[in-house]
């Protein structure tokens, strides 16, 4: 026999072992090679003392309850796994953008707003400009000067 | 279909602009020819900025000019009411002058119209000797004098 360790079906020969379902050839065996071989023998001193704790019994509902239980930390925490992946907020923050942009209202054009509301200074340079040369052109006792 | 005929297009267009006599010209000239076309698109801006500010009622002129200081304001709203204060007549002549000037080429409008600021300075009668004298026809063309004399004519 090869050891535990090493054996494909090393842990059913030690659960069968601990348990006592092993058949009594199968037992022997194992006790013969455990006699021989300091580390199976080890192993199997380990696996019988912690068999020998005492097992608190669970309740009658114990897998019910602990199935709930794992939905609802999935179910709250979703929203947590999401938030930790750094492309969401940066979504999020493109959609709130997107939404308050469309949700604006757009200022309809106000009927009595003067024609001359948009004039920048270019166009004020512009206006000088043309009135310099407007002015060269007209009769003499007409320009600002005279009036 | 229809893409082929858009491709036929756009080679049509890239083949006639190749065919553009424009683009025989050397570098210095397409230059000047953009520099001259800027300046007619500049003073063509500047023409209808005032046709539309002649346009306006004084309230609008004042919203428009709102935001500026308010010397440079009332120079600006008095000297539109000047020409504002012309008669239709005279308006419709100014403005055929104005477009002869902005007709002129770019490079003789600022000969022109120092010419016209020194005329003005001048009594009819210096104007007169002024407009006839030599160095006047030596320095300006026949066209060139005949705008002087119309515009300096009127000034008195």
């Amino acid at each position: 026999m090869t050891c535990l360790r090493e054996n494909l079906k090393g842990a059913d020969l030690l659960i069968g072992y601990l348990e006592g379902t092993l058949s009594a050839e199968e037992r022997a065996e194992l006790d013969q090679h455990a006699s021989a071989c300091a580390d199976c023998r080890g192993l199997l001193a380990a696996q019988e003392m912690l068999g020998d704790d005492e097992v608190p019994e669970v309740s009658a509902d114990f897998d019910a309850r602990l199935y709930a239980r794992l939905q609802q930390e999935q179910q709250q925490q979703w929203w947590r796994r999401l938030l930790w992946r750094p492309a969401v907020p940066l979504a999020a923050a493109a959609a709130l953008l997107a939404v308050t942009l469309w949700v604006r209202p757009v200022a309809p054009p106000q009927a009595d707003e003067p024609k001359s509301a948009s004039v920048d200074r270019a166009e004020i340079e512009q206006l000088e400009q043309a009135l310099d040369d407007v002015e060269l052109l007209m009769p003499v006792n007409k320009t600002p000067e005279v009036l | 279909m229809r893409l082929w005929r858009a491709v036929a297009i756009a080679v049509g267009l890239l083949l006639a602009g190749g065919l553009d006599p424009a683009s025989a010209q050397t570098p210095k000239q397409q230059a000047k020819q953009a520099k001259l076309k800027a300046k007619q698109l500049k003073q063509a801006k500047q023409a209808a900025v005032l046709e539309r500010f002649l346009q306006m009622s004084p309230q609008e002129r004042n919203q428009a000019l709102r935001q500026l200081p308010p010397a440079q304001r009332q120079r600006i709203l008095r000297r539109l009411d000047a020409v504002g204060s012309l008669s239709d007549e005279e308006r419709r002549s100014l403005r055929g002058r104005f477009d002869t000037f902005l007709d002129m080429p770019p490079e003789r409008q600022p000969v022109v119209r120092r010419e016209l600021q020194q005329l003005r300075q001048l009594t009819p009668e210096q104007r007169r000797n002024r407009l006839a004298s030599p160095e006047l026809r030596d320095k300006f063309s026949e066209d060139e004098l005949r705008f002087l004399s119309e515009v300096a004519g009127r000034q008195e």
